[in-house]
């Protein structure tokens, strides 16, 4: 047991100072995969086709079984890289055209069509690869590291091929940033105003179908639409500008990767596509909760934040409007939760946070104004009112109806705003409440 | 080809590929009945996702009950299946994440957590990731029980309970679903949940999915899933006439399926393949015949309305060239000069007026004299209709669309080909009485007249 930990540990240490050449070369191969898939992903996203790119990377099994047979007749090293990934990118672009021309076939719809074409050319490649393990030139278990990922399989040449790859990529990224930028967010602008998006569409297309092969060998065809996708939906937990996005999902798909790759060359036997798809999404549930754009823990707190600024407003306006009648006017908790649908813990919770912000002091049950509340209540009744006004004046609202709607907005209401609202006014004139105008006598 | 080798066989056929093609069918019947709502509710990449994220629930009941057979297995995927389902739908509208993405990521996760298992467990699980791929048919069939003392496969009689249910609840549940999937929002606004049908759905299509595991895997399944119903839209506008092509589809596919598999491999020199790859693969083939093929939307359907269309026009086209002649006193035209002049005005190619010519001949409508092609009193009437057509849309682009005099002619000429007789009489009731068109030549009496 101990003798087990020691060596897990002299793994360890090996693998972070990355002294086994093994091992530095696959961890920059899937690394540098990673970061180019996210690269690749975010587009494809923002395309709204990270599903395309799945029936794509499904339909590069044919390709890789026409490759095998070719190198076998031919006598080449079956498993060479050189033969196997162009007629891979073959059979993807291939089911790229067949899914668009099912797009013009009546009654198919574009769901049904990447439908067809995922199952339809994975299933061609699965005849063939029936066909293969009978082959007499050698076993197709080569082609298993091609639909499961096998990283440990990588060779150096292989990495000189991703890395030329991942080059090529993020040149051509950042080269075209405005061009991308511009087709993901309006392409019929980009089309209208003479871009031909076309052109920067089958760009960012052949990227994917790039990544998607190169990456066949690291993450497996399965799971590799995993490496597109995951990356980029994470990075949109973080930001929401489009290079930092692209940025943010290069590193997460790096990390990942990275990751992933160490801990199947620490475990022997693991399915590295699936361990480096897991270690992602781990990444993607971390930024799903914890992401600074739009992550679960911070909209929950901003709703929060929210949430107790309503409840304090609603609590001073009330007691501002009474102190009105009565200048030194003390109102009990009963009389709070009469006139607002409160339950009592809510109230509660309210009021202490008033106090604390030193807004009302408390004796007993009675609660008061601070300067500081008496103030903020008048500008928060001013602004209710204000905005009462408004809408009976220019929206036409009955008076009756307009309160409810004044609760929602006077939180809002900015001091620009505001003055554009005093216009409704006469000079030197402070808003009324609308339900205490009086009443016309109908006599008169 | 050697047609001898695979004759022997085919002859060697035993009861073992029957069953195989029984147990195809079957699968494939079963998918089709819920693929159905997938494909018309838009929604099949769902039973992608789907297939994919039953596999860990498949690898986790196996692990736990150690058996094939057992009802925890499809209890484990359906839960995994509708966890699947339930997940993107909430990342899309909880989180905002972009549909596609978000089926994306849950799959993948799932479908990657299940292959992790299969590997790590592979003492307990006696599953290989290749039956994930394509599944295991061909050893379906000697994984027999009895049933009334009759050796059934364990595959057959789970697909079957499946097609059955699958089909029932198709069947009772027909007006609902039908409703839901044709119009949710209707369906929603008469009080009728769409969501709880939908989740049905996706339950529907995770036990098929577990059902249809050892047959055809997690991948090839959304052929099932998804081709047979696209194949049956493309023939039937009614629901439950597409329900019965699918199942007739399913049969068909499977027979040509296995029959490919053990002999088209013999042309290239190998034994036998894959025979859910070879049904996958003729679920296309089948598709791609009846997008050639079928009666209405069908490629060649197409092309021919377009042509007969073409054909129609160009024949209009010539009565209504001979018709202004005959006003303009031009008795003596060849049927050279005619064609020539006929071509040039309707864009038409020479071919096609020809073509026209002939039609028109052989249905009497007009004559070749010694000097030149004429109307016949059939031909003359029918000519005289289409170029009252065509200036009372000239009287009307001009004088009601406000449309220059010289710019009139071209869009009348498309729009007398296709103006009723109704449309005629309204057309004459707006021109208020003007017996000209806007070039001043007089617009030809109706029928009646």
């Amino acid at each position: 047991m101990i003798a087990a930990t020691d060596t897990l540990s002299s793994d360890l240490l090996e693998l972070l100072t990355l002294s086994q050449y093994n091992t530095r070369v696959v961890l920059i191969a899937v690394g540098l995969l990673g970061a180019s898939a996210g690269c690749a992903g975010t587009l494809l996203l923002l395309r709204k086709r990270a599903l395309l790119s799945d029936a794509m990377s499904h339909a590069t099994l044919p390709g890789l079984c026409i490759g095998f047979l070719i190198a076998g007749s031919l006598g080449m090293d079956a498993r060479s890289p050189w033969v196997l990934l162009p007629s891979a990118c073959m059979t993807a672009l291939a089911s790229l055209g067949t899914y668009l021309l099912l797009l013009k076939v009546p009654r198919i719809r574009p769901d049904a069509a990447l439908a067809i074409v995922l199952s339809g050319w994975f299933g061609l490649g699965v005849v063939l690869l029936g066909i293969l393990q009978q082959a007499p030139n050698g076993n197709a278990g080569g082609l298993d590291s091609f639909i499961y990922g096998k990283a440990a399989t990588i060779r150096a040449s292989d990495t000189w091929l991703i890395a030329a790859c991942a080059v090529l990529m993020i040149t051509t990224c950042v080269l075209l940033l405005k061009e991308l930028r511009l087709i993901c967010f309006d392409a019929s602008f980009a089309r209208g105003s003479g871009w031909p998006v076309w052109a920067i569409d089958g760009v960012s297309l052949c990227m994917v179908i790039l990544v998607t092969v190169v990456g066949l060998h690291a993450v497996g065809l399965i799971l590799v639409v995993a490496l597109l996708i995951i990356p980029p939906v994470s990075a949109r937990f973080w930001t929401h500008h489009f290079g930092r996005m692209m940025l943010v999902s290069a590193i997460i798909g790096f990390a990942g990767a990275v990751i992933g790759g160490g801990i199947t060359s620490l475990v022997s036997n693991l399915p590295s596509g699936a361990v480096i798809v897991l270690v992602c999404s781990a990444i993607f549930i971390t930024s799903l909760l914890f992401g600074a754009d739009r992550g679960l823990v911070k909209s929950l707190l901003t709703r929060r934040r929210s949430r107790r600024k309503t409840g304090i407003d609603h609590l001073l306006r009330a007691m501002y409007e009474q102190s009105e009648h009565d200048k030194d006017a003390t109102v009990s908790k009963g009389f709070l939760s009469g006139i607002r649908t409160w339950r009592t813990p809510t109230l509660e919770s309210i009021i202490r946070l008033a106090r604390r912000r030193g807004f009302i002091l408390q004796t007993e049950d009675e609660l008061r104004l601070t300067r500081a509340g008496l103030e903020l209540g008048r500008q928060l009744t001013r602004r209710h009112r204000l905005w009462e006004l408004y809408l009976i004046h220019h929206a036409m609202i009955d008076p009756t109806h307009v309160d409810r709607d004044a609760d929602d907005v006077e939180h809002f209401l900015d001091a620009s705003m505001v003055r554009r609202l005093e216009t409704l006014l006469q000079p030197g004139e402070e808003p009324r409440s609308p339900h205490h105008l009086e009443i016309e006598d109908p006599s008169t | 080809m050697n047609v001898p080798t695979m004759a022997l066989v085919l002859s060697d056929w035993s009861y073992l590929d029957t069953w195989i093609v029984a147990i195809g069918a079957l699968c494939a019947m079963a998918c089709a009945s819920c693929g159905c709502f997938l494909v018309l509710r838009r929604m099949s990449m769902m039973g992608d996702a789907i297939s994919h994220g039953v596999l860990p629930g498949i690898v986790i009941a196996f692990l736990v009950s150690s058996t094939r057979s057992s009802t925890i297995m499809f209890i484990g995927a359906a839960l995994a299946g509708l966890l699947t389902a339930l997940a993107s739908q909430w990342l899309s509208q909880w989180l905002r994440v972009e549909r596609s993405g978000a089926i994306g990521v849950v799959f993948t996760t799932l479908f990657a957590l299940g292959i992790l298992l299969i590997v790590v467990a592979a003492d307990s699980v006696e599953l290989d990731p290749h039956c994930v791929l394509y599944g295991e048919i061909a050893l379906a069939p000697l994984d027999v029980i009895r049933v009334g003392g009759i050796d059934i496969p364990r595959a057959a009689l789970s697909l079957g309970i499946v097609w059955i249910v699958n089909l029932g609840i198709c069947l009772v549940l027909l007006k609902e679903l039908r409703m839901a999937s044709f119009d949710p929002q209707f369906s929603r606004s008469i009080d009728f949940k769409p969501e709880l049908l939908n989740a049905l759905i996706m339950t529907m299509v995770a036990v098929t999915t577990v059902a249809a595991f050892e047959s055809v895997g997690s991948i090839l399944v959304l052929a099932m899933l998804v081709i047979p119903p696209v194949i049956a839209r493309l023939l039937s506008d009614r629901f439950t006439g597409m329900l019965w092509w699918c199942m007739l589809i399913g049969v068909v596919a499977s027979i040509i399926g296995h029959v490919g598999a053990i002999t088209l491999p013999r042309i290239v020199g190998y034994e036998s393949t894959n025979t859910a790859g070879m049904m996958t693969v003729s679920l296309v083939v089948l598709l791609a015949l009846v997008i050639l093929i079928a009666p209405g939307p069908g490629i060649l359907a197409q092309a021919a309305r377009r042509r007969r269309h073409r054909l129609q026009v160009a024949q209009e086209d010539l009565l209504g060239l001979l018709f202004r002649m005959e006003e303009a006193n031009q008795h003596q035209i060849s049927s050279g000069t005619l064609l020539a002049r006929a071509a040039e005005a309707g864009g038409h190619g020479r071919a096609m007026v020809s073509r026209a010519l002939g039609k028109l001949l052989s249905t009497q409508r007009i004559q070749i004299a010694p000097e030149g092609v004429q109307l016949r009193e059939s031909g003359r009437r029918e000519a005289s209709q289409l170029v009252r057509s065509h200036r009372l849309w000239e009287r009307y682009l001009s004088d009601q669309v406000g449309l220059q005099d010289d710019h009139v002619h071209e869009t009348a000429m498309m729009l007398e080909h296709v103006t009723s007789p109704e449309m005629q009489s309204r057309l004459a009731e707006e021109s208020s009485g003007d017996r000209t068109d806007p070039h001043g030549r007089p617009i030809p009496g109706s029928e009646k007249d």
